[in-house]
């Protein structure tokens, strides 16, 4: 669920909003940054809900997260998304509360290639219209939540502290690079699809075993290298590549995944991301995420 | 395996409810990309993937829209029936290309108007717009800009636009009227015109986004190639004079390439706008004061169509305005005002929009067309204050 809930998601959301621009001067714009503040409490989400007790609410509580992004979809489809419009937003952060909700667990759903091929399935299909990557986190919770629950949370001591940060960090300031590169064509989730290819083969135990060799800083070194040398053409390998390692990166950290400090680091990766390549008035340092510019 | 046909199978479902019923949106012919006469393609997208709604099939079948590509996200459409022109409005089989940049703000309805008029009298072609077209943020201000470009249109002249920073402002109001194509190709005649999105805050083109101008640059064969983006290429650098500094803005990076490019490809001339004040150069970024007649291309900058004037370089002139270019047999004979009457082409002066300062009437200011200059400084222009000074930028 934390791939959902981050790329699907938290990455959807965020590039929306950079699409659309900011206008504070609207209410409903105020209101569309509320998926901050659930990032921000999130970590008080999981536990509150975790009682097996309660699994009866947790599937309706999966089924509406579901109609909340059918409704969000339904109305923004085609129409490019607009924040200032208070309708969608709404639907937009109820549905992120709903996703926030789950985010944090482990299912045994949740182990294998199962939810990166749910983030290629769901890139692929945004290529149609940025919204539909919302549609996919959405539906997320119903599809993963089917056959397990809250009880099989597994806990498992996590790798270098250095990784809890440094690879949500890293995603955020390179993964989104595409997006910022094509606009809105649907060259731009082609990367990222590959990025969930790249991700489920790192989950097949033989391409699983070789990568565990690897340390963690060579793996995080790899990941920042591969990420600045993003190029348009060779999109799809770097999406794969960039899938493989941080599959296995994933598979090094803790588990409950420390999911609100987690989300935090990959938001302020993105919008460090579009700062650069906005280039928001600090000439050369966009060469960080802009090789070659 | 159960889960994994339970996710296909809520995926398409969720994709039909979505998707249901069936709605279109048509990408190009668009505002600006343009619309009344088609150029080609017709670009739709569809919310359920190879289902076209009615009315739009009613439209292809008038349109003669039959030679249809599918994708997953809708089709592209092609008509048989030709529905360009090959030959010139003029009947001296000479090609008009009118280049304005920089439009009116809302409640400057008047200049638009004169402009229209103005254009019944010119005659062109086509009619290149190249950035900051309303300054609005409102729906309404991009209905007024659509507006604007569909009564030029119906008068003949195909309208090409590209955003400029201003329209970052309101990027979903000009994704909603102009479509998702930020930059894109038009074949119109000998001419091929590839517009591009020079980006607010970046003042640059990403990297895709120049990778396709290479490709398009390098398929036009014996085509005569016109490119337009809203920040100009060169500085004014030695010729900066007034508010250079302040709204000098150029492009940001990888202009050397760019300038390279365009100069191998034989680009008649790169089009921009942004600073609201005239100027060309040379492929070596030299300021053109000099004459209007020399080799290479044309890095030509267009003052402002209705908003604040201002100075950038040493040219003294300052008026709103519009360059028209004329070519023949492929080849750019003009492309700058005889202001002085002498029957020949000034160096860089625009067309004047207005002819006498009581063509425009009214709450608005008048605009004396009288030289600047060199001394004159940014307090001392020819155009008094404006109610509506939305300028900014670089």
């Amino acid at each position: 669920m934390a791939l959902a809930w981050l790329i699907l998601y938290l990455g959807s959301w965020v590039r929306l909003l950079t699409i659309s621009g900011l206008n504070f001067h609207h209410g409903a714009v105020v209101l569309a940054m509320a998926p901050l503040g659930i990032v921000t409490v999130q970590k008080f989400i999981p536990g509150a809900l975790h009682a097996p007790a309660r699994s009866s609410f947790r599937w309706v509580l999966a089924f509406l997260t579901g109609l909340l992004s059918l409704d969000f979809a339904w109305l923004t489809l085609l129409r490019f998304y607009d924040p200032a419009e208070w309708q969608p937003t709404i639907l937009l952060v109820l549905m992120g509360l709903g996703i926030a909700t789950f985010a944090g667990e482990e299912w045994p759903s949740d182990r294998g290639s199962g939810p990166w091929l749910w983030v290629f399935l769901w890139m692929l299909i945004s290529g149609r219209d940025p919204v539909l990557g919302l549609l996919g986190a959405g539906l997320a919770p119903l599809v993963f939540h089917w056959g397990n629950d809250a009880r099989t949370v597994e806990r498992m001591p996590g790798g270098t502290r250095a990784m809890n940060w440094m690879l949500p960090l890293l995603l955020g300031l390179f993964l989104p690079k595409p997006w910022w590169d094509w606009g809105l064509q649907s060259a731009s989730v082609l990367p990222l699809a590959a990025f969930g290819v790249g991700g489920a083969i790192a989950s097949i135990r033989p391409f699983a075993n070789r990568l565990r060799l690897m340390p963690d800083w060579v793996l995080i070194s790899t990941l920042a290298i591969t990420g600045l040398l993003y190029a348009p053409s060779w999109g799809l390998p770097w999406g794969a590549l960039m899938g493989l390692l941080a599959a296995s990166a994933f598979r090094r950290l803790p588990k409950p995944l420390p999911i609100g400090a987690f989300a935090g680091y990959w938001i302020l990766g993105m919008l460090v991301s579009f700062i650069l390549q906005a280039n928001a008035w600090l000439p050369g340092v966009r060469h960080f995420i802009w090789l070659g510019n | 395996m159960k889960r994994v046909l339970l996710s296909v199978f809520i995926t398409l479902v969720a994709l039909l409810a979505v998707g249901w019923p069936p709605k279109a949106r048509v990408d190009r012919p668009l505002a600006g990309l343009p619309l009344v006469n088609p150029s080609g393609p017709m670009e739709v997208a569809l919310s359920l993937p190879f289902v076209v709604p009615n009315d739009l099939r009613q439209k292809m079948k008038v349109g003669g829209f039959t030679d249809v590509s599918w994708t997953l996200s809708g089709f592209t459409a092609r008509s048989l029936a030709e529905t360009m022109p090959t030959k010139p409005r003029d009947q001296s089989g000479r090609w008009k290309v009118v280049h304005i940049a920089d439009l009116p703000p809302p409640g400057r309805d008047d200049l638009l108007k004169v402009f229209v008029a103005r254009m019944s009298e010119v005659k062109p072609d086509l009619i290149l717009a190249s950035g900051d077209l309303g300054y609005g943020n409102t729906a309404a201000d991009f209905d007024r800009i659509t507006t604007f470009f569909k009564d030029l249109e119906r008068q003949g002249a195909l309208v090409v636009a590209c955003p400029g920073n201003h329209e970052r402002k309101a990027w979903i109001q000009y994704l909603r009227h102009f479509g998702p194509d930020t930059w894109h190709r038009v074949d119109f005649g000998p001419f091929t015109i590839l517009s591009l999105d020079s980006e607010h805050g970046r003042d640059q083109f990403t990297p895709a986004q120049f990778a396709w101008f290479k490709r398009e640059l390098a398929n036009t064969p014996d085509r005569t190639v016109l490119v337009q983006l809203h920040h100009p290429v060169f500085p004014s650098d030695t010729a900066a004079r007034g508010e250079a500094k302040g709204s000098g803005g150029i492009l940001g990076a990888r202009r050397g390439e760019f300038i390279q490019l365009c100069k191998d490809a034989k680009v008649a001339a790169v089009l921009s706008g942004h600073w609201h004040s005239d100027a060309v150069f040379d492929g070596d970024g030299r300021l053109r004061d000099d004459t209007w007649d020399f080799p290479g291309t044309k890095f030509i900058v267009t003052t402002t169509l209705g908003n604040e004037i201002r100075r950038v370089t040493r040219w003294p002139k300052a008026y709103f305005g519009y360059h028209t270019l004329v070519f023949l047999d492929g080849k750019l004979l003009s492309y700058t005002a005889d202001l002085d009457g002498d029957g020949k082409p000034d160096p860089i002066a625009s067309e004047p929009l207005l002819r006498s300062r009581y063509e425009v009437t009214g709450a608005f200011p008048v605009i004396p067309l009288r030289p600047l200059t060199p001394d004159n400084q940014r307090n001392d222009r020819v155009i008094s204050p404006q109610p509506h000074s939305n300028a900014g930028g670089r």
